[in-house]
């Protein structure tokens, strides 16, 4: 009985596992939302080319 | 000779070694992981088992075949420990109990080598050498390949998420680079003196007129693996403190050489393989800088006798093996776990409080100092890339890394990475001390007790496996706990890793601009290093303050 539980466990974790590398696939696949320009770097380009300006 | 001496003389021995073998063996794996070429005994190998090594495999296949193979190494290695009594060379051992089986099949599968079980008492040569050994060197391979996979991927242009083929890099891994090198190095132990026989436990007469069983076995060839590919898993309970596994302070020097020079030389393939060595050259720097000073803070810590006890002895040298002394028992303590290797030649338990609190610190960094074969350098180029970010976000620039642009979604996969072990191991000893079956496996109440429970669970969930002393870890409820931190702690970065690996390869390599952060120089080592201490080290602050902190200011 007990080797049966640890079996189905391990069967569990690693379906667990390849589920996760599904998502994470399809959430790398998915059209980018928006730019991937981080905040930070965009509001220091604006001020940057403000005080150009 | 003075015991700083011998600390610094073997520190400069290690050194030497390492510097003359690193370079060249790392040029040798960056060959390894980008030739299409197939040795005749490897095209045998893929025929035999239907496999197409020329496949450019996408990530995520990648990621599911490395699953696959080692679901199949798991359930393997759990029946075989449930029926070792009924297969040859099991000299009179039993079944191993169900959840001791499955612990010890996820951790031998994990590269991690917790043992919960005493080697000479519970497991039969067959087991070690067919079951526990061959697990030695494809766990190993497993790392290794993973992290060449995520080399090459920064390597790549518009791949398609493309990583190259596990299968290819697995069995040439295992045939050119551990094979071999197992093979040189257990004929060096054993020429050294470690034992190597089909001996069955053999009754003796001690002195007092008690009788002892001495158990021989293959113990040379286990030994060799266990510290070239990071694994740790002793034949003998005692692990290197064992006067068979580890006779003298030569083969002491030659099995922590063994334990560090895989990890070093494939940060040095990753400079040959993305094409410019400067690169391999910063990875290896800032790892050998953590790396020496863990060494330099933990020999200081036990050689400097605080505490009534060693000032009266002369030495802290409880638990520590005569033949060896302190400085070399606090250099194989700071390798073992700046590595994901988990030997020990001394006991961790009986350490300083700042010692086993170093041992720790060092697990808790991601063994990236300089980490498991494998896993050392893909964890090291993880913190790469949170370290341009952060340069960029600081600079007002877009952050890249050797000319891959790191947006919102590889910040997503680095962060859920970063946080993947420290979640598990601060879940993990949440549960553990809030829970009776796990505080009964407890020696010492208090600080000590904490240091126990945290000590095995970081080690578990960072696939070490180096054991404090002071837990009775062999009940279902810590076989369990454990069993399931090694899991998730070995596949949840891995499945991130290759995540990123994946929208690496098929990301376009941007030329270098005026406003890209140089990643080979000295700067770069600075800010990686402290990348690794503060974002990584100090998440753990807190559980250390009740822990060794606490126990070495009482």
């Amino acid at each position: 009985m007990s080797d049966l539980l640890y079996v189905l466990l391990t069967l569990a974790s690693f379906a667990g596992l390849a589920m996760l590398a599904g998502v994470i696939d399809r959430y790398l696949t998915d059209p980018d939302p928006e730019p991937d320009e981080p905040a930070a770097a965009t509001a220091t380009a604006t001020a940057t080319a403000e005080v150009t300006r | 000779m003075s015991e700083t001496a011998a600390a610094f003389g073997q520190f400069a021995v290690l050194v030497v070694a390492l510097v003359l073998v690193v370079p060249p063996l790392g040029r040798f794996l960056a060959h390894l992981y980008t030739s299409e070429k197939h040795l005749a005994v490897e095209r045998g190998t893929y025929r035999l088992l239907r496999l197409d090594p020329d496949a450019d495999q996408h990530w995520r296949v990648y990621a599911l075949s490395v699953l696959g193979f080692s679901l199949v190494g798991i359930l393997f290695l759990e029946a075989f420990g449930r029926l070792q009594q009924h297969l040859p060379l099991d000299i009179g051992m039993s079944a191993l109990p169900a959840d001791g089986a499955w612990n010890t099949a996820v951790s031998f599968v994990t590269n991690t080598n917790w043992q919960w079980y005493s080697g000479e008492a519970a497991t039969g040569h067959l087991f070690q050498m067919a079951g526990l050994a061959v697990q030695n060197f494809v766990s190993a391979a497993v790392g290794m390949s993973v992290a060449a996979a995520f080399a090459r991927s920064l390597a790549r242009s518009r791949a398609g998420g493309r990583v190259g083929n596990f299968w290819a890099d697995l069995v040439r891994t295992v045939v050119r680079v551990l094979l071999p090198g197992a093979v040189v190095g257990a004929l060096l132990l054993v020429a050294a003196g470690v034992v190597q026989n089909f001996a069955a436990p053999r009754l003796v007469t001690t002195l007092d007129g008690g009788s002892q069983a001495i158990t021989g076995g293959p113990v040379a060839s286990q030994e060799v693996i266990k510290e070239l590919g990071t694994n740790g898993g002793g034949f003998y309970n005692a692990n290197s403190a064992h006067p068979f596994e580890n006779p003298t302070a030569l083969t002491n020097i030659l099995e922590i050489f063994l334990i560090l020079v895989l990890p070093f030389a494939m940060a040095w393939a990753f400079g040959h393989i993305v094409k410019d060595r400067r690169q391999g050259a910063a990875v290896v720097s800032v790892m050998a800088l953590l790396l020496t000073t863990s060494i330099a803070l933990m020999t200081w810590a036990e050689m400097a006798g605080h505490g009534t006890a060693p000032q009266l002895a002369g030495g802290a040298m409880e638990g520590k093996e005569v033949r060896f002394g302190e400085a070399a028992s606090a250099l194989f303590g700071a390798a073992t776990t700046g590595t994901s290797t988990g030997a020990v030649n001394a006991m961790h338990d009986s350490f300083t409080a700042a010692g086993g609190g170093l041992a720790m610190f060092n697990m808790m960094l991601g063994e990236v100092a300089p980490g498991g074969v494998g896993s050392g350098l893909y964890g090291m180029l993880m913190l790469a890339v949170v370290t341009v970010f952060l340069s960029g976000l600081m600079v007002g620039r877009t952050p890249e890394y050797l000319g891959k642009k790191i947006g919102q979604r590889e910040m997503v996969l680095v962060a859920a990475y970063v946080l993947a072990t420290p979640v598990l191991v601060l879940v993990g000893i949440a549960t553990a001390i809030t829970a009776n079956a796990g505080l009964a496996g407890l020696q010492e109440s208090g600080s000590h007790g904490l240091s126990e429970a945290l000590y095995a669970v970081t080690s578990a969930a960072n696939n070490n496996g180096s054991a404090f002393g002071g837990l009775t870890s062999g009940t279902p409820f810590w076989n369990t706990l454990l069993g399931l931190l090694m899991l998730f702690g070995r596949f949840l970065p891995l499945i991130l890793v290759l995540g990123l690996a994946g929208r690496f390869a098929a990301a376009r390599t941007l030329p270098a601009g005026a406003g890209t952060l140089p990643t080979h120089r000295p700067l770069f080592v600075v800010l990686l290093t402290g990348v690794a201490i503060v974002l990584v080290g100090l998440t753990f602050v807190p559980v250390l303050a009740l822990g060794p902190i606490a126990e070495a200011l009482l």
